[in-house]
């Protein structure tokens, strides 16, 4: 409003060329100004009300991934069509960036993208103008050990973008300027712990999770003011004392979801180090692969609820995402998608078990335990040999780390991952468009397909089922519209249908992947905007089918919208 | 100094029991050096390894041996011990590679510590002694997306084995830089009643070294990248 009453008194008093350049520079400011909104905490919490907006990276505190727009919807959706695309880096694995896409997800904020890339840095672009650069920022990229992973996306305080980087610093980046106002160590890295979660914000502390899975670090939670940059508390993800144990693990790769209503916050974490050979059971890795529920304004840990033991051989990481799902006049319950084959569903107030589901094909555990939701083998045996000597499926590489949608329109959570085995067992699992189709092959692992289950949290039912032919490596969007979008591995992105997962639309890219799109406004117009390009799965590819023949090493941020 | 030496004790027989428990679980109670017990006989050490060899400190295998009890075909060092370089058996690593079976490949592949293959090696003295053993990392057929964590095996032996470690930056050498903003060069001591364990770290580029070369050629495996570690008897 001030700006607008300063252009007219402009106008009338200057020339009309000087009018003209005025009127430029007022909408230019007006523009600047739109994308200069302070993000505040009450934005944040209620960020489901601004849908033109991306404002977290899961879209809102409830890790929903899901959007209230609904102009594309499936009697619109034939009309949806690329834009334009914007070359994110780098091409130059090993040397300071890296050549595939990775699971990176940008914020959105009037009209304005804000998207960390393959070098790590971050990156505003202006969506009113095809994604053209605003400015971008490596400060807290530069001289950063390049065999390490840049964050996976960004969070918003204030006047600032949030951003991490792969030496354990947090830093907060002038949303206007792009330049560093601030920078702050997380961890140390010399002990191997770097970030790639993307941070939390809420109210006025940051919650960064982070470690080192492969260089030794424990995982950890850190709670930052926001303003002050003082360090509030710490949470270490593996067992409290820390030995013995695991020597590492417990890492955090994805963000949390923060409930409001009881002030926790509930993030999950990794497998133990060494994956595959704990040597310690569960004495040092009670909190590993766990959702683990801190209080946000003390650092306590309320609960935890451990999906797979220390004990593990097997190598599953639940390290993916969390979803609270919340419907008026029903219990608030958090959903996990796991990837030891069960989709869980936990009360939020105390993490007790409410349900486990089965959400992959193939041979399975016989049912899990009533009272610590664990796997079952139903051979009477001790849970450590029985883990030890388990079928192979689900597939250790189905969903270790993906984002699930909940969508409060149909009430249910969608988790889409890869469906399979292990080569040690090798069932044929017919899909749709190829009875007999083993799915694309990886090295290690077989029989791999795409899928996407959609399961009622409040009861634990499967609803609706549907396989791809190439596996899912990203996760799932919900929208308003109807739709749940998910992108299987050779490339296509698809629609389907919120209620049966039935496709309605889809559109090959040629390449990988590695996270679901988010949805935004702009100029009144929606858009889906999604990363491609090959992912960190690529190379464990041991055979490719002829439709996978292009997972090209790219890192492209591809814009759609409906045809005009 | 009760608690460090019980810790060190407890560590050392748990971590060996609860190690074996593993190898059992995962390889049919293949043998791994954690079995190798500081004082032990060179009689009394376990079968079941292959590729004997004299050592040399953590290098490439010297003359072969039949086995740990031809030690005194070794050279002693300063301290007049004989360095003994063997090998896990690898043979269920072949097959579970030719069968493509990524969980038995990696629960039992070849020589390695917390999934950092090494060059493994016990220390006897004259007498037959076992004296202490030494770890080191092996970059032998490692592509460079794994070899850059393999400074970080420190790091991992340090959680491991907890307890007041003495660490004292290494200076790098002439030319020499950081690979990245942070230098994790070190070495850590830990030393408490008859045992002393040393790790030394390294992750920099040495001179003339760089992932992007003057030509903007990327060099992605211009590194060094490495850890040391002894237990020895004090």
């Amino acid at each position: 409003m001030i700006v607008r009453s300063r252009k007219t008194r402009s106008m009338v008093s200057l020339p009309a060329p000087v009018r003209c350049l005025g009127l430029a520079i007022v909408l230019c400011a007006a523009v600047a100004n739109a994308g200069a909104r302070e993000v505040t905490a009450d934005r944040l919490l209620h960020a489901r009300d601004e849908p033109q907006n991306w404002l977290m990276h899961l879209g809102s505190y409830d890790g929903a991934r899901y959007s209230g727009l609904d102009a594309i919807n499936a009697e619109t959706v034939s009309q949806l069509v690329e834009l334009y695309s914007v070359p994110l880096g780098g091409l130059l694995q090993g040397g300071g960036s890296f050549q595939d896409a990775l699971p990176i997800s940008p914020l959105v904020e009037d009209g304005f993208l804000y998207i960390v890339d393959g070098n790590g840095r971050v990156n505003k672009l202006d969506a009113h103008r095809r994604g053209a650069v605003v400015w971008r920022n490596d400060a807290g990229q530069r001289d950063l050990d390049s065999w390490l992973e840049p964050s996976r996306g960004l969070a918003f305080h204030g006047d600032y973008v949030i951003a991490t980087s792969a030496d354990g610093h947090l830093h907060w980046i002038d949303k206007e300027t792009g330049e560093t106002a601030r920078s702050v160590a997380i961890g140390d890295p010399t002990e191997g712990y770097t970030i790639v979660a993307p941070p939390l914000v809420a109210g006025d502390r940051i919650i960064v999770g982070g470690g080192g899975f492969d260089r030794g670090a424990a995982g950890r939670i850190d709670a930052i003011d926001a303003e002050t940059g003082d360090h509030l508390w710490r949470v270490d993800t593996l067992a409290e004392g820390g030995a013995p144990g695991p020597i590492g693990g417990g890492t955090i790769f994805q963000t949390g979801v923060y409930d409001p209503a009881t002030g926790l916050t509930v993030w999950g974490t990794g497998a133990p180090v060494p994956r595959f050979a704990p040597f310690a059971g569960d004495a040092g890795a009670s909190r590993s692969n766990s959702a683990i529920a801190i209080d946000v304004e003390t650092g306590a840990v309320r609960w935890h609820f451990q999906y797979v033991p220390g004990s593990d051989p097997n190598g599953f990481s639940e390290a993916g995402t969390h979803q609270l799902a919340a419907l008026d006049g029903a219990d608030p319950v958090l959903m996990h998608f796991g990837n030891n084959g069960y989709a869980y569903a936990l009360d939020m107030a105390d993490g007790s078990l409410r349900s486990a589901t089965g959400h992959v094909l193939g041979p399975l555990w016989p049912g899990v335990d009533p009272l610590d939701g664990r796997p079952e083998t139903g051979e009477g045996g001790g849970l450590d040999t029985a883990w030890a000597n388990r079928a192979d499926c689900p597939n250790i590489l189905g969903d270790p780390a993906y984002v699930a949608a909940f969508s409060p329109r149909t009430g249910l959570a969608y988790g889409a991952g890869a469906d399979g085995c292990l080569t040690e067992n090798l069932p044929v699992i017919k899909t749709y468009s190829a009875p007999g189709w083993l799915g694309a092959y990886y090295a290690g692992a077989a029989g791999n397909l795409g899928m996407l289950s959609a399961i009622d949290p409040q009861t634990g039912a499967l609803v609706a089922q549907r396989l791809f032919d190439f596996p899912v490596h990203g996760g799932a969007l919900a929208t308003a519209g109807g739709l749940v979008f998910a992108m299987t591995a050779e490339g296509t992105l698809h629609a389907l249908d919120e209620e049966t997962l039935e496709p309605v639309w889809s559109r090959k890219f040629g390449s990988l992947a590695p996270i679901p799109p988010v949805t935004f406004e702009v100029d009144g117009q929606q858009r889906i905007a999604i990363v491609v390009g090959g992912n960190a799965f690529t190379p464990d590819l041991s055979y490719r089918p002829p439709e996978m023949g292009i997972s090209e090493p790219i890192f492209v941020l591809v814009v759609l919208g409906l045809r005009s | 100094m009760t608690t460090r030496f019980a810790r060190i004790a407890a560590l050392s027989l748990g971590l060996f029991a609860a190690i074996g428990a593993e190898a059992a679980m995962a390889c049919a109670g293949r043998p791994t050096v954690w079995d190798i017990s500081l004082g032990a006989a060179v009689s009394d050490l376990p079968t079941g390894f292959g590729d004997y060899a004299c050592g040399s400190n953590g290098g490439p295998p010297g003359r072969p041996l039949q086995g740990f009890g031809d030690y005194l075909q070794c050279n002693p060092d300063q301290r007049g011990w004989h360095e003994v370089y063997f090998r896990y058996d690898d043979e269920e690593e072949f097959v579970a590679r030719a069968l493509e079976q990524q969980r038995r490949i990696a629960m039992c592949e070849g020589t390695q510590v917390f999934g950092i293959p090494v060059v493994a090696s016990v220390l006897l003295d004259e007498g037959g002694t076992v004296q202490g053993i030494r770890i080191v990392s092996d970059p032998r057929g490692t592509e460079p997306a794994q070899r850059d964590d393999h400074w970080a095996l420190g790091n991992m032996l340090r959680r491991h084995f907890p307890g007041d470690w003495e660490c004292s930056p290494l200076a790098l050498g002439p030319g020499s830089t950081p690979v990245g903003s942070f230098q994790p060069d070190q070495e850590c001591v830990l030393s408490a009643d008859g045992v002393e364990m040393t790790i030394r770290q390294h992750y920099h580029h040495r001179i003339g070294q760089a992932f992007v070369d003057d030509f903007d050629v990327v060099q992605p495996g211009l590194f060094v990248s490495d850890a040391y570690f002894e237990m020895i008897r004090k």
